[in-house]
């Protein structure tokens, strides 16, 4: 009963939060939410979020509510799925998988390496998994679901954060961290250094449709823009929450910062 | 009602369709140093499916699919005495189960020259079919030499009058 009444309260703040202008400032408290159309069947998130509220630091168990998504008793591919890219002990990119188990929420599944096949790492438990701002991570849904709002809660950031691009062809999710629309163009992100050597790759943004259709923008070094492989600029936005793909095509590692207040460029 | 049953097929199919689309990084690096291969100016680059996987030499086009956009203007340079198209993401919305593709490039003179060298409809370090494991390879057809790139030569003229004859007859038959 007492579960139910704080969850209550929370969903009722966060549509209050929605109404209102978004907090901006020391310690500030937010909550966003991102709707999921039906049928979709995996989508790329982020937290905006700096450390959330309980023991201070930004867990995934914390971040993500399971509020409104899709729970099994004991089934993981009946349920919703969280599956954060991270790197097993020897540096490669393996996925964790966390499902909504009832009545316990994000649970351990198992992992898989990136490009497929499972390995026998047991995911870091959802309570002790930090979710970073500015990273991404995936939402997997069960077959035929009706449209659902995902929350996400955390601390309203004040600081600008890097995110590490690995080299040679590496793929990392990213988020914007912004808690407003911005296009991908947008001047609120300061790129160190971006790759194009035309015909021997260009660095790319791939973004994932909700229908799971995947399109890809490459960057022009001549005007420092991301536009389609053609040379077509397109207003491209990005929705609070969502994520994307980077792929950097450079032999070298590169950093990009995210500033915290996100102006979408005019 | 057979209308309804007609469309609901022809929407499952698009759906399937757009489910099973690959997408395909690629560029081109085309030589243009005399030995005998020579492109007269790049001007626009394309990238083709072949079913059997081998392009069969003066068959021309045919048995071929173009496959996504031509590639034109801003793309494609020459410099260095290469011809040049920036990296490319070419989306295939048609499901294959075998085959390969390969990169053709086109001059101002009105020859097309193709990548000896291809990748297969499923090669998983060059094409991504699942958006939460994408392919991080680049296809770049062609490297310098001149020794990766074949011309594509028109279809011979009697392949062409087999294909007039067969207009003809089925003209014929239209009439009667």
């Amino acid at each position: 009963m007492k579960k139910l009444l704080i969850l209550t309260a929370v969903i009722a703040a966060a549509v209050a939060v929605r109404a209102t202008t978004v907090i901006q400032g020391e310690n500030g408290v937010g909550f966003i939410e991102v709707t999921i159309p039906a049928d979709t069947s995996q989508k790329i998130l982020s937290v905006p979020f700096e450390a959330c509220l309980v023991g201070g630091a930004g867990m995934l168990s914390d971040v993500i509510s399971t509020n409104g998504m899709k729970s099994s008793v004991d089934n993981p591919a009946d349920a919703d799925q969280i599956v954060v890219l991270t790197t097993n002990a020897v540096g490669s990119p393996v996925y964790y998988y966390y499902w909504n188990k009832t009545g316990t929420g994000w649970e351990t599944n198992h992992t898989v390496r990136l490009g497929g096949g499972e390995t026998n790492v047991i995911p870091v438990v959802a309570s002790s998994y930090p979710v970073a701002r500015g990273l991404g991570f995936w939402l997997k849904r069960p077959a035929s679901q009706a449209a659902t709002t995902l929350y996400m809660k955390g601390q309203i950031p004040t600081n600008s954060v890097a995110v590490d691009l690995p080299g040679n062809n590496t793929f990392t999710l990213i988020g914007y961290g912004a808690l407003e629309p911005v296009d991908i163009n947008t001047n609120a992100v300061t790129w160190a250094s971006r790759y194009d050597e035309g015909a021997l790759g260009k660095d790319q943004l791939r973004i994932v449709s909700d229908a799971g259709v995947m399109s890809t923008y490459m960057y022009w070094g001549d005007v420092q823009e991301w536009q389609t492989d053609q040379g077509v600029k397109l207003p491209v936005t990005i929705q609070p929450g969502e994520g994307l793909w980077y792929l950097r095509r450079g032999t070298t590692p590169t950093t990009t910062t995210f500033t915290p207040v996100v102006i979408p460029q005019q | 009602m057979k209308k309804a049953l007609m469309v609901a097929v022809l929407i499952g199919v698009g759906l399937v369709s757009t489910s099973h689309a690959v997408v395909m990084s690629w560029a081109a690096l085309v030589d243009v140093d005399g030995t005998g291969k020579v492109l007269t100016g790049l001007t626009s680059a394309q990238l083709y499916y072949v079913e059997s996987g081998t392009w069969a030499e003066n068959s021309g086009f045919s048995g071929t699919e173009a496959v996504g956009t031509l590639v034109t203007g801003r793309p494609v340079s020459t410099s260095g005495g290469m011809g040049r198209v920036s990296e490319q993401a070419t989306t295939d919305s048609t499901t294959r189960s075998q085959g390969a593709y390969f990169v053709v490039a086109f001059d101002s003179v009105g020859k097309a020259w193709r990548s000896n060298a291809s990748i297969g409809w499923n090669e998983a370090a060059y094409v991504t079919s699942d958006p939460m494991n994408p392919a991080g390879g680049l296809f770049i057809g062609g490297t310098t030499g001149g020794t990766e790139w074949g011309v594509v030569p028109e279809p011979n003229t009697f392949a062409l009058l087999a294909l007039g004859a067969a207009a003809l007859a089925a003209r014929r038959r239209k009439r009667t």
